[in-house]
């Protein structure tokens, strides 16, 4: 049985005329099928007529003014950021056009005599304190352990600073919300 | 659109945020509703609200003070609502967890009414979550919020007749999907809706 237009006229929003309403009770008399869909769609807006409408909790404006003030927080941090970033791009931009503008004066062979020299250079100074290091240390033995605390304290020192700057980096990306 | 709505737009517009939130606190039912039907929860809800809200009040520039503004802020919520739903069929979603509202309240006054009030809003939940986000999103708008046709094809930036067309395929899903769990349902519970005379 072929249950066109009956099933468009049942499933369609748009006015029927009395003659196709008159055709399609005719259908519905003879079809099962589509009786049932036409009380299951009967029933579907019963039901949605007769459910509760959900309602927010109590506070709900208050909610969103918070909500509010995070989002705008972040957004501050946000622009931070980007001004950091600026600042950076810019920096960056300026080194990159110094080194550039200089790249036509470079000489190779002369940049790699200045290197062998600073590096000869910094190898003789780090052998003299070597050498400085080795006589105080003969002369006052004492010196050794003192060096040695003194040392690992300060080593001690810097990476608690370290951790400290990274942790402080982290909470910082942290999405407001997160954070409370 | 009132007189006073017109005045706390404009407050907003030149950052009164306490006219926005009136404007809040008139709109939180439709716009939680909305959320509510296309998310199926109260948490998800209550953030979609919130979350739809805030863009509101981002995007207040870009409203058009022709349209209705009930409308503009329930496509904002519409098109949240169904990208979240996009986003949560990656994640596998159970029909067992039901929303905290429908679970039986013992204390109520009539626990019998109240219980099939409550297997009416499970039933007619899962037959909404069955249809497509923006199929959902269009049933919604026209039988919760009784939009026309025109205000849904604005909200959801669709032709007049693309809705037209998702409403036909919708409300016939719906009829379907009823029937598929009427007839799977056991006898004996089927005849307790039954007229006596059967």
């Amino acid at each position: 049985m072929s249950h066109q237009p009956f099933e468009k006229w049942l499933f369609s929003d748009e006015p029927i005329d009395p003659e196709e309403s008159e055709a399609l009770e005719v259908h519905l008399n003879q079809c099962e099928q589509c009786r049932e869909l036409s009380t299951a769609l009967d029933q579907v807006y019963e039901t949605i007529s007769t459910v509760k409408t959900p309602e927010p909790s109590p506070g709900f404006t208050q909610r969103w003014h918070q909500n509010l003030a995070a989002y705008r927080e972040k957004q501050q941090e946000r622009r931070i950021w980007f001004f950091i970033l600026g600042l950076f791009t810019i920096a960056s931009l300026i080194l990159l056009s110094l080194f550039f503008i200089n790249l036509s004066n470079f000489n190779e062979s002369y940049a790699l005599g200045r290197f062998i020299a600073n590096v000869s250079l910094i190898a003789a100074r780090f052998n003299n304190l070597l050498n400085i290091a080795r006589s105080i240390t003969r002369a006052f033995p004492i010196l050794i352990p003192v060096s040695l605390t003194f040392g690992v304290g300060l080593l001690s020192v810097s990476f608690a600073l370290m951790i400290t700057w990274f942790s402080s980096i982290i909470s910082l990306y942290q999405p407001v919300q997160e954070r409370g | 659109m009132s007189e006073q709505e017109a005045l706390w737009i404009q407050k907003a517009l030149q950052g009164d945020d306490h006219a926005f939130g009136n404007l809040v606190e008139e709109y939180q039912k439709p716009v939680f509703s909305l959320c509510y039907r296309m998310l199926g929860n109260s948490k998800d809800a209550e953030d979609a609200a919130q979350e739809s809200f805030i863009r509101a009040y981002r995007y207040l520039k870009k409203y058009d003070t022709n349209r209705s503004f009930a409308t503009w802020l329930l496509s904002i919520a519409a098109h949240y609502c169904i990208d979240q739903t996009r986003k949560r069929r990656l994640t596998t979603v159970s029909t067992d967890s039901l929303p905290a509202e429908i679970i039986s309240d013992r204390n109520a006054p009539n626990p019998e009414r109240e219980y099939r009030q409550q297997e009416k809003e499970v039933l007619i939940q899962n037959l909404v979550d069955e249809l497509s986000p923006t199929d959902r999103a269009a049933i919604i708008m026209r039988y919760w919020h009784e939009c026309s046709e025109v205000e849904i094809s604005q909200a959801l930036d669709l032709t007049v007749s693309a809705v037209k067309s998702r409403l036909y395929r919708a409300r016939q899903a719906l009829a379907k999907s009823y029937l598929e769990l009427e007839k799977s349902k056991p006898l004996n519970e089927r005849r307790a809706h039954e007229s006596p005379a059967f």
